[in-house]
């Protein structure tokens, strides 16, 4: 597999319909933007044209919620040829998906839903990844799930997604928000999670918002992408730079999309930690 | 079924509920169910198809309002779930699924209000291509103009209606619209829905027109679809309307009987 461009390290913004304009206006350096291609497999119209602007100026990351990597079916045929599709037209500095899966016996959940950290899961996963790899001519980044349940497994996860990583040739998009919800939600050590993964094998992390259940409070959390980044989540992202060096950050924000701005501000905060990191580095040599 | 299909099948009956959290227990640590907090991962999923619904049936959700539209989302994943692995078009049959549910609802009117709402989201994901220049027309004779067919651009959507919902449809654009009162005439109507650029244009038209317009885009030469106008308005001002067809910006090429593009 050819290496493929990286993005910068600085930090980016998950783009948002409502910020098209802002976005392309905005003269901030360094600034680069990821998208789901999903949402940009359509026969033509504005958000097409959007993107395009955008990306004449701006380094772009293609996050892809549909592939389905863990699922047990053949790759949905159109997604694949409509990504290869986008991937063609706008030659994204980085790819990523997920390990996990989201179609089954013909449907598509519109979730990641998670696989067990078995060794069977652990070959299927790798060849699948491989495959796809394979398929858009990529190598890709896979991102770690949220958990919500103590699935049984045979392996933690740190271990199972290093190991996947090694066999299938992909990098790896640290979710630290995912990582965050996952261990008060199973119970995991958050920075134990961090310090077992290798800054080699790290292309990108996500941070993001989440939720308490609107039952169960702050013991059961939800990914939901609609809340400002959480002090927790930010001092994780701390001690990962800390560990992995500099590396591209992501603001992800979803749902209850605040102004331009204040994603702005989120973003300013992220750009201090990995300067920070760049510094370290720069004098050290 | 190995122990990767058998988590594979059963989280995702889980998802599209012909699974229980009980039925996860084997799964887990210790094979303790895992109770109410399975529900997550039927919850996520539902939660971004009815997203996804209220994004393509904007003026539909504002009209029906949160809880009956939420109630509508759900009754419709579950009969209709997604299939491709992107949920931008995602609702195709839903006028049809609420016309069907009309002795429930007893909105008899609803289905074509969210024809009118997909007839908007076809033109807005519709394919990019280039206008014929009105300057492309000149020089083209009577003859040769009342036998050609007139090539739309792909966004070009004719909407046609049992109940006259213009003037609430548009309405509904607003983000602060409110209901008021009124009724609603169960009368023939069409909306015509295109994008000669970025943004989505939308206009009510008049049934001969509407003729005209499906005459030509269902591939009749210009001969016939005034042909067929005045078979329904003897009356009607055919050069006028010919004339308003080709300002519109809607048109990308004229096929003349030569077999010729323009």
């Amino acid at each position: 597999m050819p290496p493929s461009p990286s993005l910068p390290l600085h930090a980016g913004l998950g783009l948002k319909p409502e910020h098209y304009r802002a976005a392309l206006e905005t003269e901030c350096d360094g600034l680069w933007f990821e998208v789901h291609p999903e949402n940009y497999m359509v026969d033509g119209g504005p958000r097409l044209a959007w993107l395009e602007a955008l990306r004449a100026s701006r380094a772009l990351s293609f996050h892809g919620v549909g592939a389905s990597l863990g699922g047990l079916e053949p790759f949905n045929p159109d997604h694949l040829a409509r990504l290869k599709q986008l991937i063609s037209r706008f030659e994204p500095e980085q790819v990523s998906e997920h390990a996990t899966f989201s179609a089954h016996a013909g449907r598509y959940h519109a979730d990641l839903l998670p696989l067990p950290r078995t060794h069977e899961a652990l070959s299927h996963l790798s060849n699948r990844i491989d495959a796809f790899q394979s398929s858009i001519g990529r190598r890709i980044l896979v991102e770690n799930p949220t958990n919500y349940l103590p699935f049984a497994s045979e392996m933690d996860e740190p271990d199972f997604l290093v190991d996947v990583a090694r066999r299938a040739g992909c990098g790896l998009l640290m979710d630290l928000n995912n990582i965050w919800i996952s261990a008060a939600n199973t119970g995991v050590d958050p920075y134990a999670y961090v310090r077992a993964v290798p800054s080699g094998l790290v292309g990108e992390i996500h941070i993001a918002g989440h939720s308490p259940d609107h039952l169960l409070g702050d013991k059961f959390l939800i990914d939901s992408h609609g809340e400002p980044i959480s002090g927790g989540v930010w001092h994780l992202l701390s001690a990962a730079l800390e560990l992995w060096g500099p590396k591209p950050v992501l603001i992800e924000r979803d749902a209850n999309i605040p102004p331009f701005e204040d994603l702005m501000s989120e973003r300013s905060r992220a750009e201090t930690l990995i300067l920070q990191q760049k510094q370290q580095v720069h004098d050290a040599a | 079924m190995t122990p990767l299909e058998k988590h594979i099948a059963l989280l995702s009956g889980l998802a599209s509920r012909s699974a229980q959290p009980a039925d996860l227990a084997g799964l887990m640590v210790a094979r303790r169910e895992p109770g109410q907090r399975a529900l997550v991962y039927r919850n996520s999923g539902i939660a971004a198809c009815t997203d996804a619904l209220r994004s393509n049936y904007q003026r539909l959700a504002r009209v029906t309002g949160d809880t009956f539209f939420r109630g509508l989302a759900h009754a419709y994943i579950d009969q209709h779930p997604p299939v491709e692995h992107s949920l931008v078009g995602y609702g195709h049959e839903l006028p049809d699924f609420i016309d069907a549910a009309a002795d429930r609802h007893g909105l008899s009117w609803l289905g074509d209000f969210a024809r009118l709402d997909r007839g908007w989201l076809n033109a807005h994901l519709a394919a990019d291509r280039a206008l014929l220049a009105p300057t492309a027309l000149d020089g083209l004779g009577d003859e040769a103009l009342i036998s050609a067919r007139i090539m739309f651009h792909p966004s070009l959507t004719l909407v046609q209606t049992r109940w006259r919902l213009w003037d609430l449809w548009r309405e509904a654009g607003d983000e602060n619209f409110s209901e008021s009162p009124r009724t609603l005439l169960q009368q023939e109507d069409a909306v015509l829905f295109w994008r000669p650029g970025h943004d989505v244009s939308a206009r009510q038209l008049p049934a001969p027109q509407a003729a005209f317009i499906a005459s030509l885009r269902g591939g009749e030469v210009l001969c016939a679809a005034c042909t067929r106008v005045l078979s329904m308005a003897p009356g009607e001002d055919l050069p006028g309307l010919v004339a308003s067809v080709l300002a519109a910006g809607f048109i990308t090429d004229i096929n003349t009987s030569t077999g010729d593009s323009q």
